[in-house]
């Protein structure tokens, strides 16, 4: 059985494709303004990889911010769901979730078999998701990837006192405009992301393993500050932004996209 | 009795000169980097206008973000109380004052005083404040000044926009703008949703009739026509809505000081 899962992101479109339980391609690509038209671009490389033809899927589920537009798929299920049946697939000793999006972050609390007992959401604030520090990326000119990085080499402690990115987006400018080296700044910046997620597992209360998903579980510097704040480490998988959309594909082989 | 307001908030700096019961002169600029340059800038400026000095004032008080750190000042008092002053000059039948600013919102009640009785801020998010309005208008490359008349342009209501986030926001006009929607489409969607903001702010203390609206977000027709809309009373604005609490600042500074040759009469 082939079954293909679609995580269409505010900003990332992802795609896992199973045969037979078995991840056979995936992909990460940017939605853009038109989520049908990148479901359909980024399931259709992912399958030509695979030399596989769309009638020769089975199911479809489509799950993130933009799966009400999908045309094509048989099913939307919520992206809680999806996680979840993702985390567990990939290591059922995962008791909880942090998906940490571009423009959203999920905290997830798992019982038995990847069972979603507790959660909390923020999709309405920018502060704690990935845009802020992709804003911040294009303040200083340096690109995403090497943000992380650049942080953990901080030697000073800088605070960002506001959660607001756009009154920290001042801040950072008058940082820079201060001679403040960017790894600092950088590192106030992670600490603030950071802070603003952990406050949100507060009425959650997770113990017990916790994978970090999404684009934000690339990044080593935040992972490093939740880790210090959790007093322990978090499991991270290869391809961490694809695991809504594994689970989506699971989701798919289970019910035949019923 | 000549006194002096200096009002300096996050995105402008503001002064006036009150001599007795009327307005000498006054200056608004924008703010600096440092915020005693700046209180120090637009007291010179205003001084200048009224053709006088810093010595000639009998009483000098500060309020905004940037109060404490004004070395002339004799006296700090919060912006809520001297905007509520303020508001309520202008406008004696004043009990409700919505004032918004670069980074913050305050919706205040007053009294027939123009004593504060309650009221709420937002100075935690952008998407309240009239910074919001400053980011929309860069994107949408129309000057702060002509962005609320443009809105009002807006064919069918304008598009959705987020009132929570600016951030989310921004990507949601970027989006409309490469779909060829219309300018005035997009800032009748911002402008809806800062009015929005506020009336969640209006609402939390209950605003009652005598409705006043001070700060630059008064400037903005868009955003002043919508709430008044949705708080289905009209709202009265001075003749430069940025100086109210500069105003206010000035008119406690003379309280203060009839208040003590008062005292001091008493004792002799």
């Amino acid at each position: 059985m082939i079954t293909a899962g679609l995580d269409i992101g505010s900003l990332m479109t992802k795609v896992a494709v199973l045969k037979d339980n078995e991840v056979i391609g995936y992909d990460v690509s940017v939605t853009g303004d038109n989520n049908n038209r990148a479901a359909e671009l980024a399931l259709s490389k992912v399958l030509g990889q695979a030399g596989i033809c769309l009638e020769d899927v089975d199911a479809v589920v489509v799950t993130g911010a933009g799966k009400d537009e999908i045309s094509f798929a048989n099913r939307k299920v919520t992206d809680v769901e999806c996680l979840a049946r993702g985390a567990f697939f990939l290591d059922p000793d995962m008791r909880g979730v942090i998906d940490m999006g571009g423009q959203s972050t999920r905290v997830l609390k798992l019982e038995g078999k990847g069972l979603v007992v507790d959660f909390a959401l923020n999709d309405k604030c920018a502060s704690g998701t990935g845009i802020f520090l992709d804003a911040i990326a294009k303040l200083m000119g340096l690109e995403l990837d090497e943000m992380g990085p650049l942080s953990l080499e901080s030697t000073k402690n800088v605070t960002i006192t506001s959660t607001c990115v756009v009154f920290a987006e001042s801040e950072v400018i008058s940082q820079v405009h201060r001679q403040t080296p960017k790894k600092d700044i950088l590192n106030g910046l992670h600490k603030s992301i950071a802070t603003r997620i952990y406050n949100m597992f507060g009425r959650i209360g997770l113990d017990g393993q916790v994978m970090a998903t999404g684009g934000l579980a690339k990044n080593t510097g935040i992972l490093a500050c939740l880790e210090d704040m959790m007093q322990t480490n978090l499991t991270v998988q290869n391809n961490p932004q694809t695991v809504a959309a594994l689970g989506a594909a699971l989701i798919a082989a289970k019910t035949g996209g019923q | 009795m000549i006194t002096l307001g200096v009002d300096i908030g996050s995105l402008s700096g503001k002064a006036l000169v009150l001599k007795d019961n009327e307005i000498l002169a006054w200056e608004v600029i924008l703010t600096g980097p440092d915020s005693v340059e700046t209180g120090t800038t637009v007291t010179q400026n205003t001084l200048k206008k009224a053709g006088l000095c810093l010595e000639d004032m009998d009483f000098i008080v500060s309020t905004g973000y940037g109060r404490i750190v004004i070395p002339f000042a004799n006296k700090n008092i919060s912006e809520i109380s001297c905007h509520a002053k303020g508001a309520h000059w202008f406008f004696p039948e004043a009990r409700t004052i919505l004032d918004m600013g670069g980074q913050d919102c305050k919706a205040i009640r007053c009294n027939e005083s123009g004593k504060v009785r309650d009221f709420v801020m937002n100075d935690k998010c952008a998407a309240g404040a009239g910074r919001s309005m400053g980011i929309m208008a860069d994107f949408v490359d129309v000057p702060l000044e002509e962005l609320g008349e443009l809105s009002l342009q807006a064919k069918n209501g304008g598009v959705p926009v987020s009132s929570t986030c600016v951030v989310f926001a921004r990507s949601e006009v970027l989006g409309y703008l490469r779909k060829g929607v219309s300018k005035s489409d997009v800032l009748a969607g911002a402008c809806e949703a800062l009015a929005s903001r506020v009336m969640g702010l209006l609402k939390r203390i209950n605003a009652e009739e005598g409705f006043v609206i001070s700060g630059g977000i008064a400037k903005n027709i868009g955003v002043v026509t919508r709430v008044e809309k949705a708080l289905g009373m009209n709202a009265k604005i001075c003749f430069e809505p940025q100086i109210v609490g500069a105003l206010g600042a000035a008119i406690f500074g003379r309280e203060l000081l009839e208040k003590r040759s008062k005292k001091r009469r008493k004792k002799q």
